[in-house]
C-alpha cells in the first residue's frame, strides 16, 4: 500500500507539471496583447510597459514558465492580472466555498441517489421503480441553468423560503447558513443524483443475481439482512468510484451553478480568468483543481480495499 | 351685504385660482413629491454591484464597479451635479484660475474630516496626488493627472521625486500649476483619483493594502470587504457635505452576472439592480418610473482607419457610409429602444452638447450620390471590405444590421468577430481598418471626447482612426486654453462639427443606463455617468427596513 501511494505521488507530480506546462503553453499561444487588454483607456506606452514588467509578460514563455514552476513548491502561484492580488489568496478565499458546496451536494447525492437506486432495484418493475426511472431520465435531461432559475422563482420569489442567491454573509452561524446552501447544492446535485440512482440500481441488480446472495437467502436470512449486509457493500463499489470522481468535478466544474446562485467559488473564477486572459489565475486554479482531483482519485482507490476484500491494490483479482 | 357678497365671491375665485395654480405648477415636480414623502432615517440599502471591484484605492480606481463604491467613500475638490453634471464645489470652497488657464488656486473648506477623525488639509491633497503619480504606486490611472506640471518628470522619466505643480500654500489653499493651458482641468478634480487620503492610514497598512482599508472624506465610511461577496459602508456622522446620508448602511452585494442580480431584486434581496438585456420592456411595464432608462455619457461608433485605402483621402466615401446608416431603427428596434440615436460625437448631458452637430440622417439616396462622387457608383470598384468587432457582447447583431443598411446602397462587406485582445492588436496594427469601438467619458466635458479620440498626437493611443487635422488640433488646443466657458464651448462645438464633416467615424448610438429600484426607497436617481448618489437615497416611512 505504501509503495502504491508513493508511486501515485510521483505520478501526481508529473501530471501536475504536465498540466501546468500545457495550460501555460495554451494561454501563451493565444494572440493579442494582454497588457493592452488590461490597461485602462488613455494608458500610455509607459503604463503598458509597466504592466508587462509587473506580470513578466515582457519575458519569453520559457522564462515565465520557469519562474512559475520555481514558485510552486512555496505555493507561490503568482499575482492575478485582474485582481492584482496573489492568486493563492484568491484561491484561499474561493476554494473553501466550492468545497463546502460540493460537500453539501454530495450529501444530497448520497442520500437521495443511493436510496432511490436501492429502492428501485429491490422493488424491480414496481410503481416505485418506474417512478425512479422516469424521474432520473427527466432530471438528467434538465439543464442546471433551468433547474436553478426555476428553484429561485418558486422558493425565493414566490414562497420566500430560501435566499435567492449568494453565500452566507460573514458571521452567519451554522444553522443560519443552511438556507443559503439548499438551492445551489440541490441544483448542483440534481444530475449526479440521477446518475447515482441509475448506477446504484443496475449495480444492485447485478449483485442480487450473484450466487452468494442466493446462498444467503437459502440460509434463511431476512431480506433486509441480505440487502443491507451482503448486497449493498458490493453493489456500491461503482457508486463510490463515481462519487469520488464526481466530487472533484463538483468542485471545479460548478461554473453554471456558481453563476446562477452567485456563489463565490472557483468555478466561475476559472471561467472569468479564461475570458479575461488572466494567465496566472488560470494556471493557479487548474493546478489546485488537478491536485484535488488526483488526491480524490487516490482516496477512491484506497477505499476499494475496505469495500471489497478481494481487491488488493497492485494485484489483479483472481478470476475464477 | 352686496359688498360683502362680492368680497366673498372674489375671495372664493382667488382661492380657486391659487389652488389651481398650485395644483398645475406643483404636479410632477420631483422636489415637492419628495417633500410629500416621509423620509425614514436609517436602514440598510442593498446595492447591486456586478463584479468585484479591482481596488478601492483612489490611485487604482479605473473600472466602474470600483468607482461606484469609491464615490461613496471618497470626495474630492469638486463634484458634478447629479442631475445636470455641472461642476459644483465639494471640498473646495471656491477656486480661481489665471488668465491663460495654467494655474488653479483652490480654497478648501475648513473642518472637513477624514473618516478617522482627522481634519483634511491642503497637504493631504499634495500627498495623495503625489502618491498617485509616484512610479512606486504603479497606478494605471495616473494619466488623469498628466496635465499637472512635472508629471512626466516624476511619473515617466523618474527624474523628479514629486509633482512640481502641486503646492499647499497653507492648510486651506492648494495651488495647482499645469504643464500647458487647460481650462477644463478643474473637471478632472471631480474624478475619484484626485481624492485625498490620510498618509497615516497608508503608512499603517502599507500602500498596497490601502485598498482593503480605504479612508476618505466621503458620505460613507468603509466597514468591510468580503471579496466576491459584499462591501459594507456606513454613514459617516461627521460628513461635511450638505446632503447628509439618510441610510445607516449600504451593502454592495457583488454579483457575477446581471441576470442573477435581477432575480434577486425581484425576490426582494436587493433594493436596486441593473436591468438585463432583453428585459427592458418587461421591466418598464412592471416597474413604471422605477425602471430608469437614461442616456449615459458614452458613444458607440464605427471607425475608419484614415491611413489606409479606401478611407484615406476619400471624405465622400466616409460620408456615404454615414448617410446609409439607419440609426433610428437600430436604436428603437434592434436595441429595443435602449440606445439613443447619435446626433454627433458628444452625447446629451455634456455641457456644450449640440443636437445638430452633424447632418447625417438616414438618406440612402444621398449615400448613393456620395458613393458615385467617391468613385464607387453603387459600391462598384470597392476593394473587399471587412467590418471588425469584438465578440461576446451583442456587437454581431448591430454589425449585421449595418451590413444590411450598406447593402441597400450597393456596398457589400464581410463582418468578422474577434476576441478582445486580438481585436485591439489588429486595429492597432491596421489589419482591421473598419471597426467598432465605444467611449465612456471620465469627466462630463466635450474635451474628454474630442481630445483623446481626434487629437493628432493621440493617434494610436485612443485615437484609433488615426485622424489628423491641423485645424481641429488648433481648435482643441485653443479651447483648452480658454478660461471663459461660453467661448471655450463654442470652440469645442466648432471642432466637433469639423470632425463630423470629415467623417472619420460613423457615430451610431449614445449609451443608456437601465436600472430599477425598490418601491421602498425614495431619492434614488441615476446620474448621466451611471452612478447613484447614495447620500440622497432614503427609505420611506412605510417601508420596513432590515
Amino acid at each position: 500500500m505504501l509503495l502504491f501511494i508513493l508511486r501515485r505521488f510521483y505520478q501526481t507530480v508529473i501530471v501536475v507539471i504536465g498540466v501546468v506546462l500545457v495550460i501555460s503553453l495554451l494561454m501563451a499561444s493565444l494572440p493579442g496583447d494582454v497588457a493592452r487588454m488590461r490597461a485602462p483607456k488613455g494608458a500610455s506606452e509607459e503604463t503598458l510597459e509597466n504592466i508587462r514588467k509587473r506580470f513578466n509578460l515582457d519575458k519569453p514563455w520559457l522564462s515565465r514558465l520557469w519562474i512559475y514552476l520555481s514558485g510552486l513548491p512555496r505555493l507561490d502561484l503568482g499575482e492575478s492580472f485582474t485582481y492584482k492580488r496573489p492568486v493563492m489568496d484568491i484561491i484561499g478565499e474561493s476554494l473553501p466555498w466550492s468545497v463546502k458546496l460540493a460537500i453539501a451536494a454530495e450529501i444530497i447525492i448520497i442520500i437521495f441517489g443511493i436510496l432511490a437506486g436501492v429502492i428501485s432495484a429491490v422493488s424491480r418493475y414496481s410503481f416505485l421503480d418506474i417512478l425512479v426511472t422516469i424521474s432520473t431520465s427527466v432530471l438528467v435531461a434538465m439543464p442546471i441553468y433551468w433547474i436553478g432559475r426555476l428553484m429561485q422563482l418558486f422558493f425565493s420569489q414566490w414562497l420566500h423560503w430560501f435566499p435567492p442567491s449568494g453565500a452566507p454573509p460573514p458571521g452567519t452561524g451554522f444553522w443560519g447558513s443552511v438556507p443559503y446552501y439548499v438551492m445551489p447544492a440541490t441544483a448542483l446535485a440534481a444530475v449526479s443524483t440521477a446518475y447515482v440512482a441509475r448506477l446504484a440500481r443496475s449495480s444492485m441488480l447485478e449483485v442480487l443475481r450473484q450466487d452468494y446472495i442466493v446462498t444467503a437467502r437459502a440460509k434463511g436470512l431476512s431480506e433486509r439482512k441480505v440487502i443491507y449486509k451482503h448486497a449493498l457493500k458490493n453493489g456500491l463499489i461503482p457508486v463510490v468510484t463515481y462519487l469520488g470522481i464526481d466530487f472533484g468535478v463538483l468542485i471545479g466544474a460548478a461554473v453554471l451553478t456558481e453563476m446562477i446562485f452567485n456563489w463565490p467559488g472557483v468555478g466561475h473564477k476559472l471561467y472569468y480568468a479564461v475570458i479575461q486572459r488572466d494567465h496566472t489565475m488560470v494556471i493557479g486554479l487548474v493546478f489546485i483543481l488537478v491536485l484535488i482531483f488526483v488526491a480524490i482519485n487516490l482516496l477512491v482507490d484506497i477505499s476499494y480495499a475496505f469495500l471489497d476484500p478481494r481487491i488488493r491494490l497492485g494485484e489483479s483479482p483472481e478470476v475464477t | 351685504m352686496k359688498k360683502s357678497r362680492f368680497i366673498l365671491i372674489a375671495v372664493l375665485i382667488m382661492a380657486l385660482l391659487v389652488g389651481l395654480a398650485m395644483t398645475l405648477g406643483g404636479c410632477g415636480k420631483e422636489e415637492e413629491k419628495k417633500e410629500a414623502e416621509e423620509i425614514q432615517e436609517g436602514g440598510t440599502f442593498n446595492y447591486c454591484l456586478v463584479s468585484d471591484p479591482v481596488s478601492l484605492d483612489p490611485a487604482q480606481l479605473q473600472e466602474s464597479q470600483g468607482i461606484e463604491v469609491g464615490k461613496q467613500i471618497f470626495d474630492g475638490l469638486m463634484d458634478n451635479d447629479p442631475k445636470t453634471m455641472e461642476l459644483v464645489p465639494a471640498m473646495a470652497e471656491s477656486y480661481e484660475v489665471n488668465e491663460d488657464a495654467t494655474v488653479f488656486t483652490f480654497h478648501l473648506k475648513k473642518g472637513v474630516k477624514f473618516h478617522n477623525g482627522r481634519e483634511c488639509t491642503a497637504q493631504d491633497f499634495v500627498y495623495s496626488w503625489n502618491r498617485v503619480c509616484d512610479p512606486a504606486t504603479a497606478s494605471e490611472v495616473a494619466y488623469h493627472m498628466s496635465a499637472i506640471k512635472g508629471f512626466k518628470e516624476f511619473n515617466e522619466d523618474k527624474t523628479a521625486t514629486s509633482l512640481a505643480g502641486v503646492k499647499a500654500l497653507d492648510d486651506y489653499t492648494l495651488e495647482v500649476t499645469l504643464e500647458y493651458p487647460y481650462a477644463d482641468f478643474v473637471y478632472h478634480t471631480a474624478h475619484p483619483v484626485f481624492s485625498p487620503i490620510p498618509k497615516e492610514v497608508v503608512e499603517q497598512y502599507g500602500s498596497e493594502n490601502f485598498s482593503e482599508h480605504p479612508v476618505g472624506t466621503g458620505p460613507f465610511k468603509f466597514l468591510s470587504w468580503t471579496h466576491e461577496q459584499q462591501i459594507v459602508v456606513e454613514r459617516f456622522e461627521d460628513y461635511y457635505g450638505e446632503n447628509k446620508p439618510h441610510l445607516d448602511r449600504v451593502v454592495f452585494k457583488i454579483y457575477q452576472d446581471e441576470e442573477t442580480a435581477y432575480q434577486d431584486f425581484k425576490a426582494g434581496a436587493l433594493h436596486d439592480a441593473q436591468i438585463p438585456q432583453g428585459q427592458f420592456e418587461a421591466a418598464a411595464a412592471e416597474y413604471g418610473e422605477r425602471a430608469i432608462f437614461k442616456p449615459m455619457l458614452g458613444i458607440y461608433y464605427y471607425g475608419f482607419n484614415m491611413n489606409t485605402a479606401p478611407w484615406k483621402d476619400n471624405k465622400a466615401l466616409r460620408q456615404a457610409f454615414n448617410y446609409a446608416v439607419d440609426r433610428e431603427t437600430l436604436c428603437n428596434v434592434v436595441m429595443e429602444g435602449q440606445r439613443v440615436p447619435a446626433t454627433g460625437i458628444v452625447p446629451p448631458g455634456i455641457p456644450g452638447y449640440q443636437a445638430d452637430a452633424m447632418e447625417y440622417t438616414y438618406d440612402p439616396e444621398k449615400a448613393k450620390e456620395l458613393l458615385e462622387e467617391a468613385g464607387y457608383p453603387n459600391g462598384q470598384g470597392l476593394p473587399e471590405l471587412t467590418l471588425g468587432y469584438n465578440t461576446g457582447v451583442g456587437h454581431d447583431v448591430i454589425a449585421q444590421f449595418i451590413q444590411s443598411n450598406l447593402k441597400d446602397v450597393g456596398v457589400s462587406f464581410k463582418i468578422e468577430g474577434y476576441e478582445w485582445g486580438t481585436y485591439l492588436d489588429l486595429i492597432q496594427g491596421e489589419q482591421i481598418t473598419f471597426f467598432r469601438l465605444g467611449w465612456l467619458a471620465d469627466y462630463p466635458i466635450m474635451d474628454n471626447f474630442l481630445y483623446p479620440l481626434f487629437y493628432s498626437e493621440n493617434a494610436g493611443v485612443d485615437n484609433m482612426t488615426q485622424y489628423k487635422n491641423p485645424e481641429v488640433d488648433e481648435l482643441l488646443l485653443k479651447a483648452r486654453s480658454t478660461p471663459d466657458e461660453d467661448e471655450r464651448l463654442e470652440l469645442y462645438r466648432q471642432a466637433e462639427r469639423l470632425i463630423l464633416e470629415d467623417a472619420p467615424i460613423i457615430p451610431l448610438m449614445f449609451y443608456k443606463t437601465s436600472r430599477v429600484y425598490s418601491d421602498k426607497v425614495g431619492g434614488y436617481m441615476r446620474t448621466p455617468d451611471d452612478l447613484t448618489p447614495l447620500e440622497l437615497v432614503y427609505f420611506k416611512k412605510t417601508a420596513t427596513t432590515e
